[in-house]
């Protein structure tokens, strides 16, 4: 059996969560415009990237 | 010279090139299993994030996603882009331990993965037979789209441009197995990639006189379209929550983890994909909305794509129709290679204990065959193929729990083979049946019912297991 501990991940999994959990809501909420719901998913997609890089960036 | 013929000299020479690259890369090619279907982890990191890319989009994105777009607007974008962030989030957290696994245990494919981190063979051989069982209506529906845009654009009869297709596929795939679709992969994501900014330059400049006036335009005539409620909530949530999983559950994409020549490779991987994602998805959805003003009443929004390629000019036409066809192969034949692999490792291999060079024949013989399969699926009747291939992507989602319990220590391989096997049942079921409880899509189904399974089952032998324990020790 291969086991991989869960806490190793446990901290950015979380921070994802949240940030596809706002990608699923928030834009149902705002208005319908290019400065509603349209600049949310991209800004959103660009800071999960991001965030992503930083997470890569930190492997060893 | 007729646009047709234009378009088929355009293929017949996209093709050669292929050929080319698809040489080159068999000259470089070794012995082996490991060399044969995963280039034995060599692959450098930018064309393992173009393989990634071309082997993630299908042609899907520029005639299904543009009509989509056409039809519920920017909830389109939304549920592409969660996708995307999904798939970022797989490949970020899960990523850099299948690559360590994969190399320490000597893993070739998903399913080897997960039979040895469960110390399960059958495991591996039944995640290959639901792969399999699942996969071949999703490909045969990619020659289906390359038959059809072929006949629509050139005037070649359907059977004829599936055929074609198929003749393409085994050339890039059978000729030097993973690095060869690898560097074929990266000639057509760039492909994809150079024809859609183009075509997307070209429609604002030439429809709309510039993005300024398009966003105007948009905004004032189309307003609805900018309203994520255009796509009813639940519907968008339907869609986007199974394909969150996409990156585990796929085989095809799921085995490129494995690939990279080291750490800052796969690091390139996952930055690339990213990058490529979000351009290639905002691409399309633009052109999506575009449509909208230039043909405001279309009945059939599939038509829009082959529509739009009448009306631009020839050149950048078959550049286009050239980046929806790469598309389509790119991921067929990383399909039908991760499936052959599957067929070979998970269950000739533990079947038989055959040499290696007995198991490379028979992956090489699985090749062709898994790729008439699907040539033959696509000659059927479009409706039900559709039909299929929809329920294979939820049928797939029976595997998430099975790679997501590798970091819980009570995850079983009883409880992951019973997982997949009674998930994936019930979700054919309810698509033959066309029950689907409380209207929930049976995709979601899928995910909640494989994962109560995995983790009742789970801990019911993890619990027994410790009652066993604490009596032996009494």
């Amino acid at each position: 059996m291969i086991k991989i501990d869960f806490n190793i991940i446990k901290k950015p999994l979380v921070i994802f969560v949240v940030l596809i959990l706002l990608s699923l809501t928030v834009p149902y909420l705002l208005p319908a415009t290019f400065l509603g719901s349209y600049l949310f998913w991209i800004i959103l997609s660009v800071v999960v990237i991001l965030y992503g890089i930083i997470i890569v960036g930190g492997l060893k | 010279m007729t646009r047709s013929s234009i378009m088929l000299i355009g293929i017949f020479l996209w093709f050669l090139l292929g050929c080319v690259v698809s040489f080159s890369a068999k000259r470089k090619t070794g012995p082996g299993i490991a060399e044969y279907f995963i280039a034995n982890r060599t692959i450098g990191g930018f064309v393992a994030a173009m393989t990634y890319s071309a082997t993630t989009y299908s042609a899907f994105m520029m005639v299904g996603l543009v009509g989509m777009t056409y039809s519920f607007g920017i909830s389109t974008m939304g549920f592409e882009l969660s996708y995307l962030m999904g798939t970022i989030l797989l490949l970020v957290l899960f990523a850099p331990y299948f690559w360590s696994i994969s190399r320490k245990y000597n893993c070739i494919t998903p399913s080897e993965l997960l039979s040895k981190a469960y110390n399960s063979p059958a495991l591996g051989g039944i995640a290959t037979v639901f792969s399999l069982l699942m996969l071949i209506p999703y490909m045969s529906v990619q020659f289906t789209g390359i038959g059809y845009l072929l006949e629509t654009l050139t005037g070649i009869p359907y059977q004829f441009g599936v055929l074609l297709a198929l003749v393409i596929v085994l050339v890039f795939t059978l000729w030097a197995g993973m690095r060869s679709v690898a560097w074929t992969d990266t000639l057509q994501s760039l492909i994809m990639l150079v024809s859609s900014i183009i075509l997307l330059y070209y429609v604002m400049n030439h429809f709309f006189g510039g993005f300024t006036q398009f966003f105007q335009v948009i905004q004032v005539e189309h307003g609805d379209l900018l309203s994520a409620e255009k796509m009813p909530y639940q519907r968008f949530l339907g869609l986007t929550i199974p394909w969150l999983f996409f990156a585990l559950t796929n085989p095809q994409v799921a085995q490129r983890m494995f690939i990279s020549r080291d750490k800052k490779s796969l690091r390139t991987m996952i930055i690339g994909f990213s990058i490529f994602g979000l351009v290639y998805t905002l691409i399309v959805v633009h052109l999506g909305l575009a449509a909208r003003h230039i043909f405001p009443d279309i009945a059939n929004p599939d038509r829009i794509t082959p529509m739009l390629l009448e009306k631009i000019p020839v050149i950048l036409s078959l550049a286009v129709f050239l980046g929806i066809v790469a598309a389509s192969v790119s991921t067929v034949n990383s399909i039908i290679l991760t499936l052959s692999s599957m067929c070979t490792v998970d269950v000739y291999g533990k079947l038989f204990k055959a040499e290696e060079s007995r198991r490379l024949l028979f992956g090489k013989i699985m090749v062709p065959l898994i790729a008439f399969l699907a040539f033959f699926f696509s000659l059927g009747q479009f409706g039900i193929i559709v039909e299929l291939s929809v329920m294979s992507s939820a049928g797939l989602l029976a595997l998430a729990p099975s790679y997501f319990g590798i970091f819980w220590k009570k995850g079983d391989n009883i409880a992951s083979i019973s997982s997949i096997i009674v998930a994936g049942v019930l979700t054919i079921i309810m698509y033959f049946t066309g029950y689907f409880p409380l209207g929930v899509w049976p995709g979601a189904w899928c995910l909640l019912i494989s994962t109560a399974i995995f983790i009742i089952v789970s801990n019911l032998r993890f619990q027994g297991k410790a009652n066993t324990n604490m009596q032996a020790a009494n």
